[in-house]
């Protein structure tokens, strides 16, 4: 997989599983644009340096605007363990997703992703995504989106789970 | 905690001493009693408060206000030494010990209590004494204690419920369970390389685990007592908790028997018209452990009499429902005769201040104990149940969800629920209360 995976073409992704921590990324209410983006390279000497999220007005909260994903890590997440459907439900979704959460605590800085931060109910948090190509349905990306937030935020003690939703795409 | 025969002797005094307080103000007064008489022309408290005995008594004090420093208003009442009668009484504004305590002088009624202040360990944690009344039946207690994705806070906690299982109630080590994370003694969140190796802090005062959970390898554990067998260990996801509701099935668990449910670690769940949904447990490899699982592999078991789940995970409140339904099913059942389910947080559960310990499972464990970790007692008296389950000496599962609840984190939404719906704990009842851990086999 290189970074052009990324982008490109028609290429664009759809963020389906609104799980607690990730629904405030995603718009409230459903439609035929909604919460697809693309991602537009920002280059310097022909190379991405970073990438903005694309999207159409209202597809997506006003915080993924500010966003910068840069690339990072030169090797593949793993497949799940059984081949998505075409119509994956919510669980298969999760248990794929965690099979690529448990993969990144240890591989978390050589595994191919985009890295950025981006605020999630006033609070920052850091923003990872990583693509199993051909996962879902042997021909559709799947696209898993992990949230981290501070431990233990100033007076607060907060209890965050470190984990994220995720989103299958359309390529 | 007096003995019964020390109330006895100085009911007379205590009842006095009590009637004299408005309801109010017995709410908000702590009394204490000086069995050593005073003698005549001694002085009371600080010298320059000028307050003397006027003949052989002895003292009552009674602090209006325990959590201000001194001075604040107080007040001396006198008793007659031989016969208990009240003599007079005396306002002051000092204890009349401020230096050194002697035993003889003790609280009575202490409806305000300290909050938790630094953490002192090792804790000490005594029997619990033994029921009122005969133990209807004869039955064996079981536990499963499952953390998956865990925190140092989470393996505390882990920590903290065995200690209350095994040396409050007596279970025997071998009758409990543990899925912890991997089956190590990993935390996410430090320790030494990564391992835990002291609780509940690597530097606070020396404790070993007590918890059968393998030690770290590496880097050497410190010295301690070898760990007891338990029933299983193993990692914390789905297999591991079918593998100890295999261990449980017949001949072990009997119609009789009570099997106490905890779990930890991190939860997490969909979010469906604005409102969270589809709980799950996070296994140590990240994989969901979902309600409906959970609730097929509690179905499993072969019938039994009590139980009694606490579950301390974020959204781990939406686990009520499928399992009270799960409960009532005419096929597929889970069976236990009495279910008794407490939960942290409908969203999201948090830890103490210093991320020691989750606020709700180190409330409800210690709602059992005399002392928290940090040394504290419990903030109010948990045994205060309705009549007649209220001041038995028994700390039903309703009565540690109750106290947990009353000094919950501001930001935590327990809940729980009972089926049967309606449970109640009669001295010398005979049959168990669906949430009491307390009677012993």
């Amino acid at each position: 997989m290189s970074v052009k995976d990324w982008y490109g073409g028609n290429k664009a992704w759809k963020l389906s599983l609104p799980t607690v921590e990730v629904a405030p990324l995603m718009a409230a209410t459903s439609g035929p644009d909604k919460n697809i983006f693309k991602l537009k390279p920002t280059k310097k000497k022909h190379k991405v340096v970073y990438f903005t999220v694309d999207y159409k007005r209202n597809a997506l909260p006003a915080a993924w605007k500010k966003v910068k994903l840069f690339p990072r890590g030169n090797t593949l997440a793993p497949q799940p363990a059984s081949a998505l459907p075409a119509q994956p439900n919510s669980m298969e979704l999760v248990a794929a997703i965690g099979a690529v959460r448990n993969h990144l605590n240890d591989r978390s800085c050589s595994t191919e992703r985009l890295e950025g931060d981006i605020d999630v109910s006033s609070q920052r948090a850091s923003l990872t995504l990583v693509q199993i190509p051909k996962a879902v349905n042997g021909d559709e990306a799947l696209l898993c989106v992990f949230l981290a937030f501070d431990a233990n935020p100033p007076g607060g003690a907060s209890n965050p789970d470190g984990t994220g939703g995720g989103s299958s795409v359309h390529p | 905690m007096h003995s019964a025969e020390w109330t006895g002797k100085f009911q007379k005094i205590i009842d006095d001493a009590l009637g004299a307080l408005s309801p109010a103000r017995r709410a908000t007064t702590n009394l204490y009693l000086d069995t050593a008489p005073y003698m005549k022309g001694s002085d009371i408290g600080p010298k320059f408060q000028k307050i003397r005995a006027r003949q052989r008594s002895l003292l009552v004090f009674a602090d209006e206000d325990p959590m201000a420093n001194f001075s604040h208003p107080c007040r001396y009442r006198f008793y007659d030494e031989k016969t208990h009668r009240f003599l007079y009484e005396v306002t002051a504004q000092f204890p009349p010990h401020l230096d050194f305590v002697p035993d003889t002088f003790r609280v009575f009624h202490e409806p305000v209590r300290p909050i938790r202040s630094i953490l002192r360990t090792p804790l000490k944690i005594d029997p619990a004494p033994p029921a009122p009344g005969p133990a209807p039946v004869v039955r064996e207690r079981y536990a499963i204690l499952f953390s998956g994705s865990s925190d140092r806070r989470h393996l505390n906690d882990l920590e903290y419920c065995y200690r209350m299982l095994t040396r409050r109630y007596q279970f025997k080590p071998g009758n409990i369970c543990v899925l912890n994370f991997d089956n190590t003694r990993k935390v996410k969140d430090g320790g030494v390389g990564g391992f835990a190796v002291n609780w509940p802090k690597d530097n606070s005062a020396p404790d070993p685990f007590q918890i059968p959970i393998p030690p770290p390898p590496s880097p050497p554990a410190p010295p301690s007592p070898p760990l007891p067998q338990p029933l299983l260990a193993a990692p914390a996801n789905r297999a591991g908790f079918q593998a100890a509701c295999q261990a449980l099935a017949l001949p072990k668990l009997q119609p009789q028997d009570l099997l106490f449910i905890y779990t930890g670690g991190h939860g997490h769940a969909l979010l469906t018209n604005n409102k969270p949904s589809d709980p799950w447990l996070i296994s140590h490899d990240w994989q969901p452990y979902t309600a409906p699982q959970f609730c097929d592999d509690l179905a499993t078991l072969p019938e039994h009499d009590s139980l009694l789940i606490v579950m301390q995970q974020c959204y781990s409140g939406l686990f009520i429902d499928p399992v009270i339904d799960k409960k009532g099913l005419a096929t597929n059942p889970i069976k236990a005769k009495r279910l008794s389910i407490a939960c942290a947080s409908e969203v999201r559960s948090h830890a103490n201040p210093d991320a020691t310990f989750d606020v709700f499972a180190l409330d409800w464990v210690t709602a059992h104990l005399d002392e928290d970790p940090y040394k504290n007692p419990p903030k109010t008296d948990p045994d205060t149940g309705p009549p007649p389950a209220g001041g038995n000496g028994i700390i039903e599962a309703s009565e540690a969800y109750a106290y947990a609840l009353s000094v919950k984190h501001v930001d935590d939404k327990p809940a729980s629920s009972n089926a049967p719906a309606v449970v109640t704990v009669a001295m010398g009842a005979t049959t168990p209360p669906a949430g009491d851990i307390n009677l012993l086999p």
